[in-house]
């Protein structure tokens, strides 16, 4: 187990080496950096000479590109260009908000996705697995952003149970934006729990504890649910891909002050060196989540040996 | 074996492969008759849109602002679903919109298809380094959110049709390459392709015109299926401002148009959603019954 994570660590390190070499090129592709440093007025040549000259610009791309790892490993991009500020330091300020909206909407996920899977699949074919087949369906078919919108118009407009926007305030600001950050998700693990408890109801084991007398709810929880676990685990890095979607789109449309916000509206104002630091930090984040999920399954299945 | 010999060997070997998927003993379900109707609708305003719109899209009179659709008070026949801010026909932004829609998603479908397809092939048909290399690749870029690389990629150069389009295939590929790949793994230790090697065919000439029929049931199944996640993410681009660049009436980009304007004019972002949910789920149903008629192993995707 040890030698396994430690593998998995040499791996990871590896594949962040690769990632920072695609930001770095990409920041190549983008044109010359200078003029995303400078204001526009104070262009000319003799300041971009300055410039390079301080930055380090008229050093060979390899040299650059070992500063380039060297200040990232500092969780240092430059200053942006949209807020004259240290990207670093905007980044950091919103993360905390993403994290809340990623929070309430994993709660969400988990809290409708699971229970309605498992309670559709053990009533199979009746009105619940019809209801939660076309809400997994519908889930994944229909654009988030567009849902967002639906929902500000029926529960803000229309009804005006909800507020439509903002994060201070009271409970009722959260509900709206962490629905439709978790619904592409919650449609998919709706889907693979159904499926998956499914598929060990019709399991011979499963017949067999019938037969020998156990009451149903121990054979629907303590046999059923327990080996379908595996399965949903399995999936979580595939929920969190569509989580990260989700927080992106919605925190656009509820003017959510988090990452994902800050993340569209640098790509719009090409803000490098925010989208580089958000890049490097996307990245970090993705790899420590699927190390997490590929130690979870061996708690999750011990028969699972890792490093072997 | 005469070049003919080898041409029907492959043959009988590629008719014998789809037969035996597509009827071998497979519950076989209705085509999703609807569905494909509106799959058919769709392609034929995506062909002739722009020619029916009844008013110049990208053009209209302030004076028509925010007019509400026909089945609302004060409606008119004149701008059956109504008119965004500027005046202009919400139904003839809707049709010019559909090809552009279209359009985007089968060029970037087409593009990932082929760029994953001949990845898939050498990575299945070579193994060793290049298929570690590939598939290591393909973990990587499956954990990545694919909005998120589109967004990237975008910022780095400058946001066009183009821009968009190599922003999808980004992570577009990566699916054909992984179910290829493991398609020509079980294939190719076939008689089929010892036979081509026996006779001496060189690689490319196995790879395409012996495997590549073999796997294009796989093909078609994950290009239906994600012909619809292509289409929310360009819209979901368009949404943002970094996709289809205004004034193109892409439907993503007239759902963006309608955002300011849920209090007075809903209208303008509701239509352009029901068209884009209804294409998209139409795709998903259709893309489901593909999948369980030709290739069922495809289920987890």
């Amino acid at each position: 187990m040890r030698r396994y994570i430690a593998q998995r660590l040499i791996q990871s390190v590896l594949t962040l080496l690769i990632l920072s070499l695609v930001v770095f090129v990409l920041t190549w592709v983008s044109g010359d950096p200078v003029l995303y440093i400078l204001p526009p007025e104070m262009i000319d040549d003799d300041s971009i000479e300055e410039l390079k000259r301080i930055h380090g610009l008229d050093d060979p791309l390899p040299i650059q590109y070992l500063s380039f790892l060297s200040r990232a490993v500092r969780a240092d991009f430059g200053l942006s260009t949209q807020f004259r500020r240290s990207s670093a330091a905007i980044i950091k300020d919103r993360i905390v908000p993403s994290l809340h909206l990623g929070g309430m909407a994993l709660l969400f996920v988990l809290g409708v996705a699971f229970p309605l899977g498992v309670f559709a699949a053990y009533n199979r074919g009746k009105m619940a697995d019809a209801i939660s087949r076309t809400l997994a369906f519908a889930g994944q078919s229909v654009p988030e952003f567009w849902l967002a919108l639906m929902f500000i118009l029926l529960f803000a407009v229309i009804l005006n149970w909800l507020p439509a926007a903002g994060r201070t305030g009271g409970w009722q600001h959260w509900i709206l934006p962490s629905v439709t950050a978790g619904w592409f998700a919650m449609a998919g693990l709706l889907r693979i729990t159904r499926s998956s408890v499914l598929e060990v109801l019709g399991s011979d084991y499963i017949r067999t504890a019938r037969a020998k007398g156990l009451s149903e709810r121990s054979v629907l929880w303590r046999h059923t649910v327990r080996n379908s676990l595996i399965t949903i685990v399995t999936s979580v890095a595939l929920l969190a891909v569509g989580l990260m979607n989700g927080i992106v789109l919605v925190e656009s449309v509820f003017g959510w002050p988090g990452l994902g916000q800050l993340f569209a509206s640098s790509v719009l104002a090409r803000d490098l060196f925010v989208v580089q630091g958000m890049a490097m930090l996307v990245g970090v984040m993705f790899l420590v989540a699927n190390l997490l999920a590929d130690i979870m399954y061996s708690v999750v299945d011990p028969r699972i040996r890792l490093g072997t | 074996m005469t070049p003919q010999a080898e041409v029907s060997v492959s043959r009988v070997a590629r008719s014998a492969g789809v037969i035996s998927r597509a009827y071998g003993g497979l519950s076989r379900r209705n085509p999703p008759k609807i569905a494909l109707a509106v799959l058919v609708l769709m392609l034929f305003i995506g062909i002739f849109g722009p020619v029916l719109a009844p008013k110049n899209p990208h053009v209209g009179s302030l004076s028509d602002s925010l007019e509400p659709p026909i089945w609302l008070e004060g409606g008119t026949l004149e701008f059956p679903f109504g008119t965004d801010f500027f005046g202009r026909d919400v139904l003839s932004r809707l049709l010019d919109g559909a090809r552009i829609t279209l359009v985007t998603a089968l060029v970037a479908l087409v593009g990932s298809a082929v760029v994953g397809v001949a990845v898939g092939l050498a990575s299945g048909y070579f193994g060793g380094w290049i298929d570690s290399l590939v598939m290591r690749l393909v973990d990587f870029m499956l954990a990545m959110p694919s909005l998120l690389l589109a967004l990237v990629f975008i910022a780095a150069i400058e946001p066009s049709l183009r821009a968009v389009i190599l922003a999808v295939m980004i992570s577009g590929w990566v699916g054909y390459a992984r179910y290829v790949r493991g398609d020509v793994l079980s294939q190719r230790e076939r008689e089929y392709v010892t036979a081509a090697i026996s006779i001496g065919c060189g690689a490319p000439r196995i790879m395409f015109r012996h495997l590549l029929p073999n796997v294009l049931a796989t093909v078609m199944v994950i290009a239906t299926l994600q012909t619809g996640g292509f289409i929310l993410l360009v819209a979901s681009l368009s949404f943002l401002g970094v996709g289809i660049p205004k004034p193109t009436a892409a439907w993503g980009v007239m759902i963006s148009d309608g955002r300011d304007f849920l209090l007075n004019g809903w209208w303008v972002a509701v239509v352009p959603g029901v068209a884009i949910s209804m294409l998209i789920v139409s795709l998903n149903l259709v893309g489901d019954w593909m999948r369980d008629t030709f290739d069922p192993r495809l289920r987890g995707l």
